[in-house]
């Protein structure tokens, strides 16, 4: 996507301009859920699962998230929609305070921001009709009414790829990637200007899931979206984003502008997700280097102290056992939580993982 | 890996299988035939529904367990035809023969035993070992397949474990008595990236050392390019290509494989360019018509392809069940024709 497509996004032509007020700001953003088991909860502990987590996401621009499953990516998307309490921060929609919205404020900011998760098994009423699904929102918000619903959900139809004559089947009748544009359908049936996508295509086949994520990229053309995308494939999410934050247990480590933070990671688990993701390339696999990262993730029940990537850090050094590192930017647009980036990114760039830097591929 | 003078290990021929349905017989497999040589890894590829799983519990002799059943061809592993035995002699085979990893190791393991109990009883129940022998060969089996503290492991149960973990469990399972063929069905689909490339690390390397050969089931193009000597693409519930993983990667025969891996957005994908996408969706398996099934979605299709179907793979060779010339196939996807949009208007038409 250039900027020029967008218009209202920073590329790396108008990086130099300032840049437009941000459409939502996450600022030290913690959610905090307390134990289910009596014992531990005495004790004090609660699963961290978002802790102090700071981003914004500009007009008409892609914001992807990735990291491994628990690190708590879905759980900041839901904070977003005002689906779970944060127990502290706060997230602002076009200035607007989300965590105290209520009533009518509330229904704006529900019309701004709409959602598409991952199942469309599940997130479809199968009692209701196409059309019904699709008009729900614009009648709850009071936007249209009769037969004016009617057309508008044959044009959303149209819109997302289907057939406007589908408004009458249900949604067992469907594929799944038919079903992901029928909830991609209701998300936009109230106009709205920010899309949290929550692995919207992980569930899809890799010929439905390249449909989906045209026409994602073609709503966003056409109507200036902005999206939260929400994925664990790097590849899929580079395809998607403007920039890339990455998430490892409840924290960001690492947040740049797309081309640089694949070319270019400066955080090692950073560099260790991209040395792990398999490519569709047999020469590449076949020389890729042994595991960069050994050992799992750690449970957002029993954190280390210190940098949490510490335990299976290469750089790691007393000081990273010790003393959290503060995510910071440290170079214009680029953001990491590490102590020792610099050592990081000089042995990086010696050493080029094999799927860090983009592979030709014939 | 596959070496052309040996004899194959596994032998599937023209196998059929069908489901039974509200709607009637869903014709799952529709003479699928391929084969496995020792120590060799082949990858079976392709979307929900195209007969991946389907083959992989035809082979075990599992699939009469859920609603389906295999009404033809052969199934031989060094030499014997699996179909033909009977439930005593299928379970011998099972197991000590052939092994199953399957995608979510916390329904396949039970939870109220422990690792060590477990590996013990498969141990116990197929090989001549007493107690303390198959301890001893538990415990050589976390070991192998790289499990920290293995002997305190052996006293967890499955829920004190990671996914990874447990996964790693699964193998040491499926490879506790040396069965010469091992089927992994997306046996690391559920498992994050960096556990992920761990286990596949693994898997190639206890392949490699013990000369097991695997059957692997996934639709991750990445697991099978790191992964698989040899790769056979499904597509309603037939092998449409199969061939070594470098040519089916470089120079892909049927019209299928090559929008399957354009379809995939790559670290080198021009973002600003949509991706390739298939139109349209697979053919209902409820009354297979004749000629080719991916004729409604071929941009080479010909008059040809609806009423005659392609000469059938060749297991041997790279080969595609294909009628185009593989020439055109070459220069990769094309829209169906200018009003089919990228967007798939036509995806129900």
């Amino acid at each position: 996507m250039t900027s020029l497509d967008k218009g209202l996004t920073m590329g790396v032509d108008d990086r130099e301009q300032t840049a437009p007020a941000p459409l939502l700001e996450v600022d030290d953003l913690a959610i905090h859920y307390r134990s289910q088991s009596r014992a531990t909860r005495r004790m004090g502990y609660a699963v961290r699962a978002v802790d102090g987590v700071t981003f914004s996401v500009a007009p008409g621009e892609t914001l992807g998230l990735v990291g491994e499953s628990g690190c708590g990516k879905s759980t900041i998307g839901r904070a977003v929609l005002k689906l779970v309490k944060p127990t502290a921060g706060a997230v602002r929609f076009d200035g607007q305070d989300v965590t105290q919205a209520r009533g009518r404020a509330l229904m704006e900011l529900r019309r701004g921001c709409q959602a598409v998760f991952q199942d469309p098994y599940d997130s479809l009423n199968p009692r209701m009709s196409v059309g019904a699904l699709i008009g729900e929102p614009m009648v709850v918000h009071g936007l249209a009414k009769g037969d004016a619903v009617r057309a508008r959900v044959g044009e959303l139809l149209e819109l997302v790829g289907l057939n406007a004559d589908m408004a009458s089947r249900r949604p067992a009748e469907l594929s799944g990637g038919q079903r992901q544009r029928v909830c991609i359908a209701r998300a936009l049936a109230v106009n709205p200007r920010f899309i949290v996508c929550d692995e919207a295509v992980s569930a899809l086949d890799v010929s439905v899931q390249a449909q989906i994520l045209n026409l994602l990229h073609k709503l966003q053309r056409e109507l200036g979206l902005s999206y939260l995308f929400i994925g664990h494939d790097l590849s899929v999410v580079r395809h998607m984003s403007d920039r890339v934050a990455v998430m490892y247990i409840g924290q960001l480590v690492e947040s740049a502008d797309v081309d640089e933070i694949y070319a270019n990671p400066y955080h090692p688990y950073t560099m260790s997700l991209l040395a792990s993701s398999p490519v569709p390339d047999p020469e590449v696999e076949r020389d890729r280097p042994e595991a960069a990262v050994r050992g799992e993730p750690p449970s957002p029940t029993n954190i280390p102290p210190g940098c949490r990537f510490a335990p299976r850090c290469p750089f790691a050094q007393d000081r990273c056992r010790q003393e959290a590192p503060a995510y910071a930017e440290v170079e214009p647009r680029r953001w990491v939580a590490c102590h020792f980036w610099r050592e990081a990114k000089a042995a990086s760039a010696r050493a080029v993982p094999a799927s860090a830097a983009p592979e030709p591929t014939a | 890996m596959s070496s052309d003078s040996q004899e194959p290990l596994l032998q599937v021929r023209n196998l059929r299988a069908v489901y039974d349905s509200a709607r009637g017989p869903v014709h799952a497999l529709n003479g699928v035939s391929f084969t496995v040589s020792p120590g060799e890894v082949l990858a079976l590829v392709g979307e929900s529904g195209s007969g991946k799983s389907a083959t992989a519990l035809s082979i075990m002799a599992l699939i009469q367990r859920t609603s389906g059943r295999v009404t033809g061809g052969e199934v031989r592993l060094g030499g014997r035809d699996l179909l033909t035995l009977d439930e005593r002699g299928r379970r011998a085979v099972r197991g000590s023969e052939i092994a199953l990893v399957f995608q979510n190791p916390m329904t396949t393991l039970n939870p109220t035993r422990t690792i060590g109990a477990q590996l013990r009883e498969v141990l116990r129940r197929h090989l001549p070992l007493d107690r303390k022998a198959a301890d001893a060969r538990a415990l050589e089996l976390l070991e192998m397949v790289e499990i920290p503290d293995a002997r305190d492991r052996l006293k967890s149960y499955p829920h004190q474990l990671s996914g990874g973990l447990r996964q790693r469990v699964m193998i040491a399972l499926a490879l506790s008595c040396d069965p010469k063929l091992v089927i992994a069905d997306e046996a690391t689909t559920a498992l994050d990236v960096t556990t992920q490339a761990q286990i596949l690390r693994l898997m190639r390397r206890l392949t490699t050392e013990s000369g097991t050969a695997m059957v692997v089931i996934t639709h991750n193009m990445g697991v099978v390019a790191g992964l698989a000597d040899r790769v056979a693409v499904m597509y309603a519930g037939r092998i449409v290509e199969i061939g070594e993983v470098r040519d089916i990667f470089r120079a892909p025969r049927h019209p299928y494989t090559a929008g399957l891996l354009a379809a995939i957005p790559r670290m080198d994908t021009e973002r600003s360019k949509d991706l390739v996408t298939i139109e349209g969706r697979p053919p209902s398996l409820l009354d297979p018509k004749p000629g080719c099934p991916f004729v409604e979605r071929c941009w080479l299709a010909m008059d040809k392809c609806a009423v005659q179907a392609p000469e059938p793979i060749n297991p041997q060779t790279h080969s595609a069940a294909c009628w185009a010339d593989p020439e055109l196939v070459r220069q990769g996807p094309r829209p169906l024709s200018p009003e089919l949009t990228t967007t798939g208007a036509k995806e129900l038409s």
